[in-house]
């Protein structure tokens, strides 16, 4: 049975609950006048939330030393992606060790839902999801990212280097 | 008649049978990579190791002859430790390449590793490194670090093709497939050693790196590529046809197909596809419209074929025999057309035969076509004769080749069919040369209708509609039944 | 007296260019993230966005976010229509703006917003941070008046 609670006597006078917010407000207003510091609002454009290593931003294609994709264009991150929005077309490499390699990766960015297979299902380290929250931009900008824009935009200054080094593990054999 | 029982199943087979044959029979998987049915047998791989019981050894199911009373088990804890170990000889030099592998998806390797794997290699030595990528002729690439040596191409080149160009050479974990030196594997059959390469050693050079395997999805079909009517599977998916591989059927093609026939996926896909109706303008400045609909354009076509005194038709090979049927009882039982046209692709090399496959007759349904009009008693003359009286015709009808590739005097027909008042060619492909013609209407090719083909032999062969590439096109049976709606004739 | 109408005109007109009055559609996840911008912590009305409205006669600024179906459609197409114009539309979240995860084309009851009512800016993410909501007013007030912003120019002439 739910009781229903009267309300007191002192909150049929307004005033009071009038005074007891203002109050509230106006602390604030005092705590935030003396100290910035511990303002909550983040003031946007000036100043970023710094966000975890994990997050899931836009993607990025990670290079090789000499500049190359690493991406090998196995696909697995098309076949797995949910949302069906990565499209890669391949072509054979002029180097036997590289042999197969995309001469197209397109995300449509509108379709994308950041969920991480992709990154989860590459084999070489070749995508992953970058610091980057996304950003708005007017209708009529190109949503379709390609190579360009997914591996060498100014953000990644001139391509993001994998910790995995593949001339290491030759070496060993692997 | 021998009795064997295989995990308790019992079953009676012919004398000389395979323990191996007897368990398909039975639906009892046994793994194998050097067994093909096709070919002859080398016992090189130990997988297909089964128990027999009284026998204190385990035995290749594939060499074993079956003997009355025998009983084999394929399952049992023995017989699954040996082929583990046996796969993980087989995996101590394979490049984990799977990544970058066109076979990755429908291979062997990886099927029986989720089967029977051994998933804690114990090898601590380094592969050894062979060459990648080497070409071995137009067709096909090697890889010969991903080759496990079941032998399978050597023994293909041997029995099948008969042409001797591949090898095992070198000995140990160095042995490696190759051709000698200055004779690469260029036979007209070499892309059958990519179907039965269970790993990805060996990858065809067309279908390389176009598609993962996992995207594509298969259809039963009749090649169109010649006579022959070998059966097979049309690889496919939302961007396309990607690949023909052979279907077995052993009264027809055995398990093989040659190289051309692999090709004929190329004439249904969009680019090489008329995609709308093309008329050309009745006034002097000649231009051509473009996507006018089927229907209206049928219309129009039969308004004149009503006024039409005199007309042609010409056929080739290369439709169904549901389509002659309509169309032979449309023009000659309904409209009396006398003069009809039947267009061979050559006639120097039409009846030659290379023995296996491969004819020089390259409609997939000669014999429909003849067939059908026996049955409805008209004479074909040959479309050499056209010439004579091409300027008498007022109305021509063309049933164009779907297969342009193997009518080389494309051009040169043409030329003499323009000669007539009014060419409507029906056609599933693009040609410059058909640019002259009042109309151009697009056919549907042979992946994308239902139908009959009537091979050399005349066994006919149900082909069925597997995808849909152009969605404005349309059969000949769909021709005709927009003209006798225009023109006002029932059938 | 006509010079100081016009003056005092393209003075309302400005400011009423520059207040953001809002309606929001949302459904699903962006919801939250738009909650979030909308108040303390990220607070866009710093950008000159007012409080959420509820009147669509009032609001000149349309947020549609979460999946839009045909039923939703309609109710979609009827706010914008009653809305005071120039309307301005943001679209934000994936599923907005291309139905995804769901699939298009036969059977699917999904629509994108784009091909609803004229998008003018597009948030994606799945949902989008609040940055992204505000980067998208930002985005709006570049377009609405092109050129530098006031607080750019107050940046240049402090440096």
């Amino acid at each position: 049975m739910s009781v229903v609670k009267r309300p007191s006597p002192k909150a049929k006078w307004y005033i009071p609950g009038i005074l007891t917010g203002l109050k509230i407000t106006i602390k604030h207003m005092l705590f935030n006048l003396a100290s910035r510091k511990d303002m909550i609002t983040v003031q946007y454009p000036e100043e970023k939330f710094q966000y975890s290593d994990r997050f899931k931003g836009n993607h990025i294609l990670t290079v090789k030393k000499d500049g190359s994709l690493r991406c090998t264009a196995c696909m697995l991150c098309a076949t797995h992606c949910p949302a069906e929005c990565i499209s890669i077309t391949a072509a054979e490499h002029d180097d036997p060790e590289v042999e197969k390699y995309p001469i197209s990766y397109e995300i449509d960015i509108l379709r994308c839902v950041f969920c991480g297979y992709c990154e989860e299902a590459c084999p070489v380290d070749a995508i992953r999801m970058g610091p980057e929250h996304q950003t708005a931009a007017p209708a009529g900008d190109n949503f379709i990212y390609d190579i360009t824009k997914l591996a060498y935009r100014a953000e990644n200054k001139g391509g993001v280097l994998s910790k995995v080094d593949d001339q290491e593990r030759h070496k060993r054999g692997l | 008649m021998p009795k064997l029982t295989i995990n308790g199943q019992s079953i009676e087979v012919p004398q000389g049978t395979t323990v191996i044959q007897a368990a398909k029979e039975l639906n009892i998987p046994i793994a194998h990579y050097c067994y093909h049915e096709g070919l002859s047998i080398a016992g090189a791989c130990r997988m297909c190791l089964v128990e027999v019981e009284k026998n204190p050894k385990l035995q290749i199911a594939c060499n074993l002859p079956v003997t009355d009373g025998m009983v084999v088990y394929t399952d049992n804890p023995r017989v699954k430790d040996a082929v583990k170990w046996s796969l993980d000889f087989h995996l101590i030099n394979h490049p984990l390449d799977c990544p970058i592998c066109d076979q990755a998806g429908e291979c062997k390797l990886q099927d029986y590793y989720m089967d029977y794997g051994l998933y804690t290699p114990e090898m601590d030595q380094r592969k050894v490194k062979k060459n990648k990528a080497v070409s071995l002729g137009d067709r096909v690439v090697l890889d010969q670090e991903r080759c496990i040596l079941c032998s399978r191409c050597v023994r293909f080149t041997k029995e099948v093709s008969k042409t001797h160009e591949l090898g095992i050479f070198n000995r140990g974990d160095r042995s490696i497939i190759a051709t000698f030196e200055d004779r690469p594997l260029n036979n007209n059959y070499s892309v059958n050693t990519v179907d039965i390469c269970p790993v990805g050693a060996l990858t065809s050079k067309d279908f390389r790196f176009k598609q993962r395997v996992w995207f594509l999805k298969d259809f039963d079909t009749i090649c169109n590529g010649c006579s022959t009517g070998c059966n097979v599977k049309v690889s496919y998916n939302a961007n396309g046809v990607f690949r023909v591989r052979p279907k077995v059927n052993k009264e027809v093609n055995g398990h093989w197909m040659c190289d051309f026939g692999r090709d004929i996926y190329k004439h249904t896909n969009k680019e090489y596809r008329l995609e709308a109706v093309v008329e050309k303008r009745e006034d002097l400045s000649g231009a051509t419209v473009k996507g006018k609909p089927v229907a209206l354009a049928l219309q129009e076509i039969g308004k004149n074929l009503k006024q039409a005194k005199n007309i042609a038709l010409v056929l080739t090979a290369q439709y169904t025999v549901e389509e002659y049927e309509a169309f032979l009882n449309f023009f000659v039982g309904k409209l009396k057309v006398s003069s009809i046209y039947y267009w061979k692709n050559n006639e120097t090399s039409f009846d030659s035969f290379d023995g296996l496959l491969i004819r020089g007759d390259k409609n997939p349904n000669t014999q429909g076509l003849l067939k059908a009009a026996q049955k409805h008693n008209v004479k074909l003359l040959p479309v050499t004769e056209f010439d004579k009286s091409a300027s008498s015709f007022d109305f021509c009808i063309l049933a164009a080749p779907e297969n342009q590739a193997v009518y080389p005097d494309i051009t040169e027909k043409c030329q003499m069919f323009k000669k007539s008042n009014e060419v409507v060619c029906i056609t599933s492909c693009y040609n410059d040369s058909y640019n002259g013609f009042k109309w151009q209407i697009p056919a549907k090719s042979f992946v994308e209708k239902d139908g009959t083909f009537v091979n050399f032999k005349g066994v006919a062969q149900k082909i069925k509609a597997g995808v849909k590439i152009i969605p404005t096109s349309v059969s000949l049976e769909e021709v005709v039944y927009g003209l006798t709606e225009s023109m006002g004739v029932s059938i | 007296m006509s010079f100081l109408a016009s003056r005092l005109e393209t003075l309302v007109f400005n400011i009423e260019k520059t207040l953001h009055v809002p309606l929001v559609l949302s459904e699903g996840c962006c919801t939250v993230e738009i909650e979030n911008t909308s108040l303390a912590s990220y607070d866009w009305g710093r950008l000159g966005v007012s409080e959420v409205e509820e009147l669509p006669q009032e609001a000149n600024l349309l947020i549609v976010a979460g999946w839009v179906n045909k039923k939703r459609s309609e109710e979609i197409k009827e706010y914008y229509e009653q809305m005071r114009k120039p309307t301005q539309v943001i679209a934000v979240g994936s599923c907005a703006l291309s139905c995804s995860p769901y699939k298009l084309g036969a059977g699917s009851e999904m629509i994108k917003v784009n091909d609803l009512i004229n998008v003018d800016i597009f948030v994606p993410g799945c949902p989008p941070r609040p940055e992204a909501i505000l980067s998208a007013i930002i985005e709006l007030q570049k377009k609405l008046s092109p050129g530098p912003s006031a607080q750019e120019v107050l940046h240049a002439a402090l440096k």
